[in-house]
């Protein structure tokens, strides 16, 4: 089961403006038992002393103001950033906890009413097979914000709802797949599309933590220079991703050569990634204006997500070049094959047709980053499968 | 246990302002000098004979802006008039007050429910329902169901069925905004206040021009509601007589053939008519629609937008008529009890509190004078009788035996003067027993959750007020009465707790021979509703007074 909180306002900001909407994944919502979403039944009872029982008089039903708290971290919002569309609307991953810190105490001080969805998605049920979606929704606004930062990283929030009403189930449903499909999509335009190789370039990125702080009190031209920066090694990354996909073609014997190459691939992203998540969001804007601000954030994220979609082809190429492939099964098999679903496709159909056994349904919806009582395919999804090689050892 | 769901809704006319209207070419008038702030013509009125939905006929003014209601007037027909349909007030307190006092009614509306600036409202009528919803309504418009009108079904409709199968209004109040206050405040919620009163003001509001009488050939209703078709701030009014038997047989006519006045030219204002004077105290056409039907012995009441002609009743006169569209239906409890009139008991379903108020007046002899139009002279009666006067003594050594002399309308016999001058005594001196009651019970004993028979109560309506001693927790004062009356004597008892004998034994003899009243008349009625957390609260002022003074041969 999965669960997003979607924060969507009722009305525009400003003429010209589009309602603004936030959707928050599990590590960027409220902590478990954190989020009370409380019904109140007003009863005046009345009791004389003569009386054995109290007469009732019912009121109607009121929502009590409930407070939701949580926590933010940088590298828990890396793994599931936050989902952001802006008054122009723009869409805009955000990774930072600042960022997030940003868009809260900008709807809060819009005041406007802002419609709050809960959203759990998966399986009900042991025969029901179709995809049911739970929605809780309330209709209010923020009355209290704070936000307590601990470090750069981590941000303790509470936000205090006053509702106006239930209000009624968002227009279009929070489709946690959607942003899968982007993802794989995303990634699959990335390896299709690169061609050249320059790995040293993408190695070029490491920053210590006093050159951070050089950053965060450096003016906006050396930010600037830190943003071109993030774009260039964006792009040598795709370039390893290129190689990585490439590897995965060659024999075992050459994926073996590969494999100290790809461990250190693996470990440069992750340093890039800690490395970036150390430099303030506010760092990342050319102006202090807060759409700004979250519009580089979200430029970051988008960054980050790449570098993390090449660790992962990086750890796949690792794998790949475990399997030792015998040389009549590797050549032309490609580490990552994209697979169209069609109308009735479920994992295990899918695992049969491409390598022959069930057994691997559960391979591909790891790969695909899907649940794994996730029962069927939506139409036209597109799914990474992954390498063949695997099937050897199963 | 008795389940209630208590709702309220206020339903508005607004009449905007004129500003930045591309209608208007020139500056308005100012508003006429009624609260429904618009001008009509008058010429356009008149009084029509209409069956009245609870049967028998009423005489309504009407013209071409009439609703069902005077305060629900056709928007086409008035410029820049709109209908706001239900809003549930935050809280509403309803005063019912006596006949000759506006019930008034203030209400808070949300800011958000309400965003409406008071300075653009040139007037505003209200209408206010109060009642409850039965069960299933209640928990379908938890749900979000409406009524074909939009309101949601948990909001009071406009009229309800009780248990008893008679479907009944719920709208308790009709009148205009006296005042709207909008309060922006910062930490709470914003809330728009409003001050009301009801028809009554509206008549009480208009004087009466010294050269307009009524015509006293036509009977009285008739009469009455032809006058006040003069006054444009009456449209939708309604003049009911009441018997219905008894409907247009009362003409002011006869009475004034014996008067002193030409009966051609109706009965006069007295002081000449409001217009001539001016100022707050002219003779408003309240004023001298009640002049007139003191005057053939009738009472004026104000229900609503019905204006009430009746045969006067006095707490002196026995058996009381029902009042007309009463919903209190009698009723026997299992005990076998019978309930002629609403009944709160101490304990049970509301808390008493009962006081006896000190006269704080001197006692004065009385003298009642009715002019007797076919002999000439003056018919006097007096209370006391002129050998049993009171003499109060004045400084100096002087003694003060004059009479208050009360001059009464004509043609009234020598007993009837009597008997009025004794009630004038009486009431002079009296000493009067109140009992104010407050309960959370919508209906009174024997009412189910469904038949709220207590947000009917209206001033002057007859209560039964009890106090249940039988249990000891009732009250601490039940204990002791029943300690008291345990002993072989109440006398024993008193002086057991440390009480003179002498003191004790008379106040035991006193206990035992009261005849305690238990039927009072509701002097005021109070409608509290809290729709947040208090519910509904009825306070009942009731009143009654000690017969101390009833010569032997009076039955009470």
């Amino acid at each position: 089961m999965e669960s997003q909180i979607l924060l969507e306002e009722l009305g525009p900001s400003g003429p010209g403006l589009r309602p603004r909407r936030l959707i928050l994944p599990p590590v960027a919502g409220p902590l478990a038992g954190s989020a009370p979403w409380a019904t109140e039944q007003r009863v005046a009872p009345s009791w004389s002393s003569r009386q054995g029982e109290a007469s009732h008089q019912v009121l109607g039903s009121k929502l009590p103001p409930a407070t939701w708290s949580g926590e933010w971290r940088t590298n828990l919002l890396y793994r599931a950033p936050a989902l952001f569309t802006d008054e122009r609307g723009e869409q805009r991953q955000i990774v930072s906890p600042g960022a997030l810190d940003l868009v809260f105490e900008s709807l809060t001080r819009g005041g406007q009413e802002i419609r709050v969805a809960w959203v759990v998605e998966g399986q009900i049920g042991t025969t029901n097979t179709t995809r049911d979606v739970i929605r809780k929704t309330r209709v209010g606004r923020i009355t209290n914000y704070t936000v307590t930062p601990n470090t750069a990283d981590v941000m303790t929030w509470s936000v205090t709802w006053e509702w106006l009403g239930l209000g009624t189930t968002p227009q279009v449903a929070v489709d946690k797949g959607a942003s899968f499909d982007a993802e794989a999509g995303d990634l699959l335009r990335e390896i299709k599309g690169l061609e050249d190789l320059n790995p040293a370039k993408a190695l070029d990125f490491h920053k210590t933590l006093s050159d951070v702080e050089k950053i965060a009190t450096a003016p906006s031209s050396i930010v600037n220079d830190v943003q071109n920066q993030v774009q260039d090694i964006t792009s040598g990354i795709r370039e390893v991703a290129m190689v990585a996909n490439r590897a995965a073609r060659t024999t075992s014997q050459s994926a073996n050569s590969m494999l100290g190459f790809a461990k250190e691939m693996g470990a440069t992203v992750r340093r890039a990634c800690e490395d970036i998540g150390r430099i303030p969001a506010e760092l990342m804007s050319r102006d202090d204006e807060p759409a700004a601000v979250i519009r580089a954030n979200a430029a970051m994220g988008a960054n980050v997500q790449a570098l993390h979609r090449v660790d992962a082809a990086a750890l796949t190429l690792e794998e790949a070049s475990r399997q030792k492939l015998p040389s009549s099964k590797g050549g032309a098999t490609p580490a990552l094959r994209v697979h169209v679903a069609k109308e009735g496709d479920t994992p295990g159909n899918v695992s049969i047709k491409y390598f022959r056994t069930g057994d691997r349904a559960a391979d591909i919806l790891r790969a695909n980053r899907m649940p794994l009582h996730r029962a069927t395919f939506e139409p036209g999804e597109k799914l990474l499968i992954p390498s063949q090689a695997l099937e050897v050892e199963t | 246990m008795t389940t209630y769901y208590p709702s309220a809704k206020i339903r508005l006319a607004i009449r905007l302002e004129e500003f930045g209207s591309k209608l208007v070419d020139r500056a308005p008038k100012k508003a006429a000098k009624n609260l429904r702030g618009t001008a009509i013509d008058r010429t356009n009125l008149k009084a029509t004979e209409e069956d009245a939905p609870g049967g028998g006929k009423v005489w309504r003014i009407v013209g071409p802006n009439s609703g069902a209601r005077p305060t629900q007037p056709e928007k086409s027909a008035l410029a820049n008039t709109y209908a706001v349909r239900g809003i549930l007030p935050v809280s509403a307190s309803l005063k019912r007050n006596g006949v000759r006092l506006a019930d008034t009614l203030g209400f808070q509306l949300l800011a958000r429910d309400f965003p409406i600036d008071p300075r653009l409202v040139r007037s505003c009528a209200v209408e206010f329902f109060l009642g409850v919803v039965s069960a299933e309504e209640f928990a379908a418009g938890q749900n979000g169901d409406r009524r074909s009108n939009g309101e949601p079904l948990d909001l009071i409709a406009d009229e309800t069925t009780w248990s008893d199968g008679v479907t009944r209004s719920n709208l308790r109040f009709q009148g205009w905004a006296d005042k709207v206050t909008a309060s922006y405040t910062v930490d709470a919620l914003s809330v728009v206040n409003f001050e009301c009163t009801d028809n009554t003001r509206l008549l009480l509001g208009q004087p009466a021009p010294p050269n307009l009488r009524m015509d006293p050939k036509l009977p009285i209703e008739q009469m009455i509601a032809e006058y006040l078709a003069h006054f444009p701030a009456f449209e939708g009014f309604a003049v009911r007589y009441l018997p219905q038997v008894a409907q247009g047989s009362v003409r002011v006519e006869k009475a004034m053939l014996h008067s002193a006045w030409p009966p051609h030219l109706g009965p006069p204002p007295s002081g000449g008519g409001g217009a001539a004077g001016g100022g707050a105290g002219a003779l408003s056409a309240l004023d001298y629609v009640f002049q007139v039907a003191n005057a053939v012995g009738h009472s004026v009441r104000i229900v609503g937008a019905e204006i009430m002609i009746q045969p006067s009743n006095t707490i002196w006169g026995g058996r009381r008529a029902k009042r007309y569209g009463d919903s209190y239906t009698k009723r026997t409890t299992p005990e076998g009890v019978n309930l002629p009139h609403r009944t709160l008991v101490h304990g049970w379903n509301a808390d008493l509190e009962f006081s006896r108020a000190f006269a704080g007046t001197e006692a004065k002899n009385v003298e009642v004078r009715s002019y007797n139009s076919a002999r000439k002279q003056m018919t006097v009666g007096r209370y006391p009788e002129k050998g049993e006067k009171v003499i109060a003594a004045l400084p100096g050594g002087k003694e003060d035996d004059k009479w208050q002399v009360i001059a009464i309308r004509p043609n009234v016999s020598a007993e009837m003067c009597k008997e009025i001058a004794q009630q004038a005594y009486e009431a002079r001196a009296r000493t009067e027993l109140a009992v104010v009651a407050k309960t959370k019970h919508l209906g009174s004993l024997g009412a189910d959750g469904m038949s709220p028979d207590l947000l009917d109560l209206e001033a002057g309506d007859p209560i039964d007020m009890l106090r249940d001693m039988s249990e000891a927790e009732a009250s601490t004062f039940a204990a002791e009465e029943r300690a008291f009356t345990a002993a072989s004597t109440g006398a024993e008892y008193l002086v057991s707790l440390g009480y003179d004998q002498e003191f004790a034994a008379a106040y035991a003899a006193a206990r035992t021979h009261v005849g305690m009243q238990r039927t009072f008349y509701t002097r005021e009625a109070a409608f509290n509703f809290a729709a947040e957390d208090q519910g509904l609260d009825i306070t009942v002022s009731a009143t009654n007074y000690i017969e101390v003074r009833l010569d032997p041969d009076k039955k009470p």
